[in-house]
């Protein structure tokens, strides 16, 4: 797993997925990963709970896009693509692999 | 998010699902959730943006419970998603049950079946540690407690038989509760059972 690089961010999603995830987004491509890979919405949620964010890009419109990691309970280790509206309480998935699965960048 | 990312310019508008089917939670038996789940749509192309699911660890917590309050026997997938949901390794319940995380695994596999005993130990445990979170978010329960009771635990008799041709299909509501005043502005609330569980 990638080391904590961004670590505010980290820490913030690790909380707010810990204590306050009202509503859990997610997309119909994030719906698909999941179904491809195996993976259920309660693993994607855990691998949030112990994530690291290794990639961050601002978006041009309000929110930014957060590349993260992390792993469910079975020691599956996840990669995630999410759009985070910090000021919204707001986290929609995006994409879901299997780390070992994923093929692009 | 307020635009559509395909079209690029259609406004999202968001959609009460009557009735969702929740298979995404890995549940080994059907969970149903009732005027609960919303969609974003975009009103121009109508293409679906998002589904949203609110609360979902307290949804997935609820599902646990509920189940482990159903007499009928547990299988091996069963008792590894009540497991997983609760968010425990096999070793930790392994120890909890007196067991050898291998004969878990076996058990977990179908390839042994849990004993009785054993069986109502790791449904406790499961109610335990599934309310212990609830009571960590200082959720009122009441409505998870009417439901379920340790003395129904205790008194309820395992059925080791049914009919094969009836499958489980739990149904829960999101009901909406009163905002905390002293944290954010957003409403919060709790799953329930929509009735009492049935078989389907």
């Amino acid at each position: 797993m990638a080391a904590a690089r961004l670590r505010t961010e980290t820490r913030f999603l690790r909380e707010f997925a810990k204590s306050y995830f009202t509503e859990t987004a997610f997309t119909p491509d994030a719906e698909r990963d999941m179904r491809l890979a195996g993976v259920s919405l309660v693993g994607v949620h855990q691998a949030l709970q112990s994530c690291v964010v290794v990639d961050s890009e601002k978006e041009d419109a309000e929110g930014a896009r957060w590349t993260v990691e992390g792993k469910t309970v079975e020691d599956i280790s996840l990669c995630l693509r999410l759009d985070v509206y910090c000021n919204h309480y707001r986290v929609t998935i995006l994409n879901v692999w299997r780390l070992s699965e994923r093929t692009d960048d | 998010m307020t635009k559509c990312g395909n079209c690029g310019g259609g406004s999202i508008k968001k959609l009460l699902i009557p009735s969702y089917d929740a298979d995404l939670l890995g549940a080994p038996f059907s969970v149903v959730l009732e005027n609960s789940v919303w969609a974003e749509v975009c009103e121009k192309c109508e293409s679906k943006v998002a589904t949203i699911i609110p609360d979902l660890d307290d949804l997935v917590r609820s599902v646990a419970m509920c189940r482990a309050m159903m007499p009928r026997k547990l299988s091996g997938k069963e008792i590894k998603f009540l497991r997983t949901s609760v968010g425990c390794k096999a070793k930790e319940v392994a120890a909890k049950l007196d067991l050898a995380p291998e004969h878990l695994s076996r058990c977990e596999n179908d390839v042994k079946p849990l004993g009785p005993l054993a069986e109502r130990w790791f449904r406790l445990f499961i109610i335990v540690k599934a309310t212990d979170r609830l009571r960590k978010k200082a959720i009122d329960f009441v409505a998870v407690k009417k439901h379920m009771s340790i003395t129904t635990l205790v008194d309820m008799k395992i059925e080791t038989t049914w009919d094969p041709n009836v499958s489980l299909v739990l149904r829960l509501v999101h009901r909406k509760t009163a905002p905390e005043p002293d944290l954010f502005d957003t409403e919060t609330g709790e799953w329930e059972p929509e009735d009492q569980p049935k078989a389907a």
